[in-house]
């Protein structure tokens, strides 16, 4: 009796499925699969496991990092605004960081769409770059009350940063799924459909 | 004038030339991870492979499937004449800008 191939984490492959790009994806899936499946025989399987979640999470770094960071940075800004110069009236600045995050995700939606065809990989970018904002914006206060020193608890400083370390995270998610997959969408609806995009579907 | 690329775009592309168009995507990725000496995710070879096919720099036709590769087909990458170009130019810049210099470069203590 024969022993059943190894076969890769489903969850890397499903990664790979959603995020490679369309042109040559079932190659790529193929390339990854021969390589992992040399590993399983010379390295044993849960070192080609590894090796296979490591190239998985590389296509989401590309996917995502550019997004995250964008979207930490300005919350990250916003936080130092508010310690920097604070009001008593917030609502403006909080209009502005929706916004600029609405559109971020949009962009970033549109952006992952329009190279792998799939709208639900605008959804997965969503969530890892609202993960990876998260880091960066408790990074970001977590050096700036490191910075500031011993504040009184009721200064306007010492609130503004207390407030940097409470990341709206599930709101977040949803709008940022939201609007990824409205601009996900707007990539199928417009660009493949348009005739001098390289990824036309018209015939 | 043809492209001057960049360090990762010189390494895909040498590595597809060297490759003589047999080169598909898990042998691209063993050849530059050789040729750079680090670790090197595919998605990063894909990309650039899929930046450079969009400069007209590669092309691409379909090869064969085998059952280890799940049935799925490869995809070997040639350098075009344009890629050809590219490469010189950047070669040649390469140069220049060492022109006069012995390498390795020594720290003056």
């Amino acid at each position: 009796m024969t022993e059943p191939r190894p076969s890769p984490p489903a969850w890397a492959e499903s990664v790979v499925a959603l995020l490679a790009p369309a042109r040559g994806r079932d190659a790529i899936a193929g390339d990854l699969r021969e390589e992992y499946s040399d590993l399983a025989v010379t390295r044993g399987a849960p070192a080609a496991d590894r090796w296979y979640a490591r190239q998985a999470l590389g296509f989401v770094r590309q996917a995502a990092l550019l997004p995250g960071l964008a979207l930490g940075f300005s919350l990250g800004g916003r936080m130092l605004l508010d310690v920097m110069s604070p009001r008593d009236d917030l609502a403006a600045r909080a209009a502005m960081t929706t916004y600029l995050a609405i559109l971020i995700f949009t962009l970033a939606g549109f952006r992952t769409t329009y190279r792998t065809h799939r709208t639900a990989s605008a959804a997965l970018v969503a969530v890892v770059a609202t993960a990876l904002a998260t880091v960066v914006q408790f990074a970001t206060a977590f050096l700036a009350t490191f910075a500031a020193g011993s504040l009184p608890a009721d200064s306007v400083t010492a609130r503004a940063l207390q407030e940097g370390f409470d990341v709206p995270v599930i709101p977040m998610v949803v709008i940022g799924v939201l609007a990824a997959s409205l601009g996900g969408w707007s990539a199928r609806m417009f660009v493949t459909r348009a005739p001098w995009s390289r990824w036309s579907t018209r015939t | 004038m043809a492209d001057v690329l960049g360090v990762f775009e010189q390494a895909v592309l040498v590595a597809v030339m060297r490759l003589r168009g047999d080169g598909y995507g898990r042998t691209i990725h063993k050849e530059v991870i050789a040729r750079l000496d680090r670790d090197v995710t595919a998605s990063a070879v894909y990309a650039t492979l899929d930046r450079l096919e969009d400069k007209g720099l590669v092309a691409s036709r379909p090869g064969e499937a085998t059952p280890q590769r799940g049935g799925r087909a490869k995809r070997h990458f040639t350098v075009t004449a344009a890629g050809v170009r590219a490469l010189n130019a950047t070669r040649a810049a390469t140069h220049n800008i060492w022109r006069g210099l012995a390498f390795p470069l020594k720290v003056k203590p």
